[in-house]
């Protein structure tokens, strides 16, 4: 009983020691390399949703409204 | 309606890093667009088959990097841009004059292969976990590990960023890719 409350203890132990590894190693881009690389990424990412993309989705988003209303008219019938 | 009112409020969130993503894939700005334009169009078509609750950004990156390399694979590598110009593409965006530095790190990206680039922008910018990365490129953890390592390693020797032993393969993923660490 001790011994495996004991293993339990260790294998809890263990595993955010492993989570820590891995979380350590997302941030262990050197910064040099991790900011130049966040700032090329967020060159793109800060900018504002285009246009292109709002009126898109407001295109599909209204078809798709359309196209149900159709549809459940024609159930109706 | 308000389903797809909702639906379409969180694509609108993750645009901007849909985008950030298409152009260090795509290399243009025009191009990466496009990719994303089509991404939401599928997304769209087939958002009855998004789960609710589950991760909506990593399911659209999915999409977009499948949309990419069926792309490549239908065109060839007349789409992926001849090394020079994708770099010169980038470089011209307008918020990006005078900043050398930046410009580096840029031709630096660019002179990775594909899958180390994806998975370094992915890791180290777009915010996601090795598993979450691997899911998105269809590949298991270790080998995102081995990529971001080997990326990182060779980001390092093409800027000669001081301090090399810093950038080796790391113990984990030295014993993956079998290599030892540097330094």
């Amino acid at each position: 009983m001790d011994t495996r409350k004991a293993d339990k203890d260790a294998a809890s132990a263990e595993r955010p020691v492993e989570k820590k590894q891995d979380s350590e190693m997302s941030f262990a881009l050197p910064s040099a390399i991790g900011d130049r690389l966040k700032a090329y990424y967020n060159d793109v990412a800060s900018e504002p949703v285009p246009d292109r993309f709002l009126s898109l989705l407001e295109q599909l988003d209204q078809a798709e409204g359309e196209q149900k209303r159709k549809s459940d008219k024609e159930e109706v019938e | 309606m308000t389903a797809e009112t909702d639906f379409r409020r969180e694509l609108i969130a993750v645009i901007p890093n849909l985008r950030a993503f298409a152009a260090s894939l795509a290399g243009s700005f025009d191009r990466a667009d496009d990719l994303v334009q089509e991404t939401l169009v599928k997304a769209w078509d087939k958002q009855h088959t998004f789960q609710p609750g589950t991760n909506l950004k990593a399911w659209l990156f999915t999409i977009l990097r499948n949309e990419f390399y069926t792309q490549m694979r239908k065109k060839g590598r007349e789409v992926q841009d001849v090394d020079g110009i994708h770099a010169m593409q980038l470089a011209g965006h307008p918020e990006q004059q005078g900043h050398l530095d930046l410009q580096d790190f840029r031709k630096a990206l660019e002179m990775l292969p594909d899958d180390q680039r994806e998975a370094l922008v992915l890791i180290g910018a777009s915010g996601f976990s090795y598993e979450e990365a691997a899911e998105i490129c269809h590949c298991a953890v270790g080998t995102i590990k081995s990529r971001v390592s080997r990326a990182r390693t060779r980001i390092g020797q093409i800027l000669q960023i001081e301090g090399d032993g810093e950038y080796g393969p790391d113990s984990i993923a030295s014993q993956i890719i079998g290599v030892a660490p540097a330094a």
